[in-house]
């Protein structure tokens, strides 16, 4: 089975982010990168698929610009087949709905019975994607998997529920799955993977070659409009303790002994 | 046209859940705004005292799918129940809560009509021209106020606990209007087979007094042993919590994890050691008493929970603070 995978590069979690002067972006020069954290678990669940399995390919795809060229090949180097790139200006800038649509054109090109996404990317958080595709595609889907087998017919699949609770369920294929972080340990790259990378073909597609007209996708085609971006107005009652450690341990436990009396 | 807002209920043991009234609670003051009303959407089987009670809560006009394919949620059925139903109203918002249904669902939904979902939402600005609502993107670093510029209906989901749902009337009067629904089970892909435990739950959190948690800011497995431990020790017991990731990497095991996926606590003392604070770990430790945060990072968003806030490293820091307890408790 050819298994589709969508990751999206985020800014490291520790980076610290400055505004530009439009007040409605993060400037991204300077800014260190990663592969967000569920997608790497969806790359790995779509690894252990095709090692169940004996045969298939997994293709990644990544919409983003020319510095996201290193999350393909991240997934490459784990052991990923092959990886697109929706490089061309005309796909960025976009909301959920515009991302979910190049990736529904993707999909439909590769003829890809299966679509494994991360429930939610780090940085605009938005956790929709996959779901956006599935009802774009008009597939089943299934949201926070935390588990996934092959079977007769399509796919067990394992949803995590609120309250430490699970949901097992049978879905036919073609699918979409929005993979939960955690539901494997995600292995780590060998050199020889890494070299192995380096020979693994990467495509280009265009909007024109995917059947995208430009109106539909990136910053054209967005619903969701971004009006201003500003760190949080502290609402909060936190009350910072500073000194040396022994002189912060000592005000805390005070405080905790007679202000808040839970010592 | 009256600018409408629907609401798509949850429900649970025969009762709307809290996020969908908090849902409803906005949707009244959207409405109210707007000069529309506040309609909700409920399906089930057997849920008519679902629909009555949400009625009673604020919406004036309840529509009540029962059939017993809608016993259990699958996202065919809800769908195939509230997408006719939204083409039918022509309502200008549909909002949820932000739970883990909500978002196995909603985009499905909104997909129809071209649109995508305002997700995780925890404010709102409205007046005659427009609605902004505000979200917390780059695990709430930032805010953001988004405006959603295409056609009606929109679609918005709401962080849990962002909008109070305590104005809520007791006896409002609203109306059910029971619809009937074909389905047939060939149209409902997921067959849900069973829903269970997360593997065995030994760790009983929701009633701990005191609670030191570690995030993944303390490093290794190791370090979170050795300073959490320091802590646990100092306070003559304490319960051990950790979020997410955490135990995804196996530091802990998984029945240890605070927050929505996990456990919900409410301690008298928290203390949380590496953790930045991502919501869902937040939504977890708002009832505790006291929240002693220690992170390296002074924006890290625990903060904006905390009572008493400590910035620096926690090596250096945890040592002395372990110490200082365990001779403040000895005196």
């Amino acid at each position: 089975m050819k298994i589709l995978v969508a990751i999206k590069q985020v800014p490291d979690k520790n980076a610290r982010l400055q505004l530009d002067e439009s007040g409605t972006r993060i400037v991204e020069t300077d800014l260190s990168w990663e592969t967000n954290e569920s997608d790497r678990y969806a790359v790995e669940t779509a690894l252990r698929l095709r090692e169940a399995a004996g045969e298939g390919e997994v293709v990644v795809v990544t919409l983003g610009p020319e510095r996201a060229r290193k999350a393909i090949s991240s997934a490459l180097a784990m052991g990923a087949d092959r990886g697109i790139h929706l490089v061309d200006p005309d796909f960025q800038g976009g909301d959920p709905l515009c991302v979910a649509r190049a990736l529904a054109a993707v999909a439909q090109a590769e003829e890809a019975p299966l679509v494994l996404c991360g429930t939610r990317a780090d940085d605009d958080g938005y956790a929709e994607t996959p779901i956006l595709l599935a009802g774009l595609l008009d597939r089943p889907a299934v949201f926070l998997t935390m588990g996934v087998e092959q079977v007769d017919g399509g796919l067990r699949v394992v949803r995590e529920l609120e309250a430490s609770r699970q949901e097992v369920s049978e879905i036919p294929l073609p699918a979409v799955l929005g993979i939960q972080s955690g539901i494997h340990e995600v292995r780590f790259t060998s050199l020889k993977g890494i070299m192995a990378a380096k020979k693994k073909p990467v495509g280009q597609p265009t909007p024109t070659e995917l059947g995208l007209s430009a109106d539909r996708i990136g910053k054209a085609g967005r619903r969701l409009e971004v009006l201003s971006l500003a760190p949080p107005e502290k609402k909060s009652q936190c009350e910072f303790i500073e000194g040396k450690p022994e002189e912060i341990a000592a005000t805390l436990v005070d405080k905790l002994r007679r202000e808040a009396k839970v010592l | 046209m009256a600018k409408d807002v629907l609401v798509v209920i949850e429900h649970e043991d025969g009762a709307p859940r809290r996020p969908s009234l908090e849902a409803l609670s906005l949707a009244r003051r959207m409405a109210q705004a707007t000069g529309g009303r506040a309609l909700a959407v409920v399906a089930g089987h057997g849920t008519e005292a679902v629909a009555q009670a949400v009625a009673s809560s604020g919406a004036d006009v309840v529509h009540h799918f029962d059939h017993e394919l809608l016993a259990q949620y699958t996202p065919d059925g809800y769908r195939l129940a509230i997408t006719p139903l939204i083409r039918e109203l022509e309502p200008e918002w549909v909002l949820m809560g932000h739970t883990y249904l909500a978002q196995d669902l909603l985009p499905l939904i909104s997909a129809t009509f071209d649109a995508p979902v305002i997700s995780d939402c925890v404010d709102m600005e409205i007046d005659a021209e427009k609605v902004v609502f505000h979200r917390q993107p780059y695990d709430a670093k930032l805010v953001a106020r988004i405006f959603d510029r295409g056609p009606a209906p929109h679609f918005a989901t709401l962080q849990s606990g962002a909008f109070p749902a305590d104005d809520l009337p007791q006896d409002h009067g609203g109306t059910v209007d029971a619809h009937t629904i074909d389905l047939s089970g060939d149209r409902i892909r997921r067959r849900v087979l069973e829903i269970h435990d997360a593997g065995e739950s030994t760790v009983d959190l929701s009633s701990a007094e005191m609670i030191v948690a570690g995030g993944r800011g303390l490093g290794s497995k190791e370090k979170f042993q050795q300073l959490i431990g320091q802590l646990v020790e100092a306070l003559g017991g304490a319960a051990v919590g950790a979020s997410r990731p955490v135990v995804d990497s196996e530091w802990l095991p998984h029945d240890h994890q605070i927050g929505s996926s996990g456990q919900i606590v409410s301690p008298k003392l928290y203390i949380g050691v590496g953790i930045s604070g991502a919501i869902q770990h937040v939504v977890g430790i708002r009832g505790s008493q006291v929240i002693v945060a220690i992170n390296k990072d002074k924006d890290a968003p625990i903060f904006n929970e905390a009572t008493y806030g400590i910035v620096g490293d926690a090596e250096e820091l945890v040592p002395a603070i372990a110490q200082a307890i365990a001779e403040a408790r000895q005196s």
